[in-house]
């Protein structure tokens, strides 16, 4: 009976683990916890259309890119960067500076995920802030420079 | 035969049902079956009753006539020996006579599995939930510890975040600014 119950919570245990992996390590950075702060800047939207690219979900956060923060918030990115199908990303000090993933749907009939970094911090002479963008939108890579490249 | 000390009766002991008089265990009996089995419980102390007598003797006691006082002594005995008997039993072998035990672990191994499977189902549920899709505000911004409403506003904080991905101020000219955000330093 004991046997029985510690394998069924072991289970539990590993069902948990793989659900908890399955999300985006970003998603974590939109919780809630920089809602309160002087320094920050969030921005959450639903379906919104930009020119001929229609944004089902966008979220953006602005922190100082300074310090362990900045560095978390880059670790995330680069964590969710391994499962981009379409990416392009450049480098200071090492450091992930910018970045541009697409990501595949998370359902089946999902729409694609974008992710997008920028950390002044490590530019010099720019102003220290790190910027990272959460979009959902049925347009490809190649439909998002259409509409927005030069 | 003289009379075990046990069961002497006591001349000051109480009746048992309404009705009753208080009759002492040296009372005459009320009936021969009574006094039979007086007989009988007192042989069952001198350990002079055979298995049959001693099962005789326990239908007896759960009779109303079993009920009086005068068998408090032997029905006691009696029960005490049958639960001994019980447990002697379950000692030697654990899994028979078992079975409310048995009932009571696969209910609480159904309880756990279902507690695991609903579980599961939860989080297979919320696998295919964006976090964004949980919040329930469709058009929101929060800027220095301040909440936005204001759809104007919320968006043009969505085109600087946006210009500052790309590199650049906000400007007049979306598109020009959104175009920098493909554009490599």
């Amino acid at each position: 009976m004991k046997r029985t119950v510690f394998l069924l919570l072991f289970f539990l245990f590993a069902l948990l683990t793989a659900a908890a992996q399955a999300g985006l390590a970003v998603n974590a950075f939109f919780d809630g916890r920089y809602r309160q702060r002087s320094d920050a800047v969030e921005v959450l939207i639903r379906n919104k259309r930009l020119d001929r690219v229609t944004l089902q979900v966008f979220r953006s956060l602005t922190v100082p890119g300074e310090g362990a923060e900045g560095r978390a918030i880059e670790a995330a990115v680069l964590a969710d960067a391994a499962l981009a199908a379409e990416k392009e990303t450049g480098h200071r000090a090492g450091r992930l500076y910018y970045g541009f993933f697409r990501l595949p749907p998370a359902g089946k009939k999902g729409a694609s995920r974008f992710i997008f970094f920028r950390n002044d911090a490590l530019r010099p002479g720019s102003p220290p802030s790190l910027t990272l963008i959460y979009m959902e939108s049925a347009a490809s890579m190649e439909d998002m420079r259409r509409t927005f490249a030069r | 035969m003289t009379v075990p000390p046990p069961f002497n009766c006591h001349a000051d002991e109480t009746s048992r049902s309404k009705g009753e008089t208080n009759r002492s265990k040296t009372e005459t009996p009320r009936s021969s079956a009574e006094a039979r089995y007086r007989i009988l419980a007192q042989r069952y102390f001198a350990a002079e009753t055979s298995a049959e007598d001693e099962a005789r003797l326990a239908r007896f006691l759960a009779t109303r006539e079993g009920q009086a006082a005068c068998f408090d002594e032997v029905r006691a005995a009696m029960s005490f020996a049958a639960v001994g008997r019980q447990l002697a039993r379950r000692d030697l072998n654990p899994k028979a006579g078992g079975s409310r035990l048995r009932r009571t672990r696969l209910r609480s191994a159904a309880a756990a599995a279902a507690a695991v499977a609903a579980c599961g189902l939860l989080i297979w549920a919320g696998r295919s939930v964006s976090p964004a899709e949980i919040d329930a505000e469709a058009c929101v911004a929060y800027v220095g510890g301040r909440k936005v409403t204001d759809r104007e506003a919320v968006v043009q904080q969505m085109r600087r975040s946006m210009a500052r991905v790309a590199g650049h101020e906000p400007a007049p000219g979306v598109e020009e600014q959104l175009g920098a955000m493909f554009a490599l330093d």
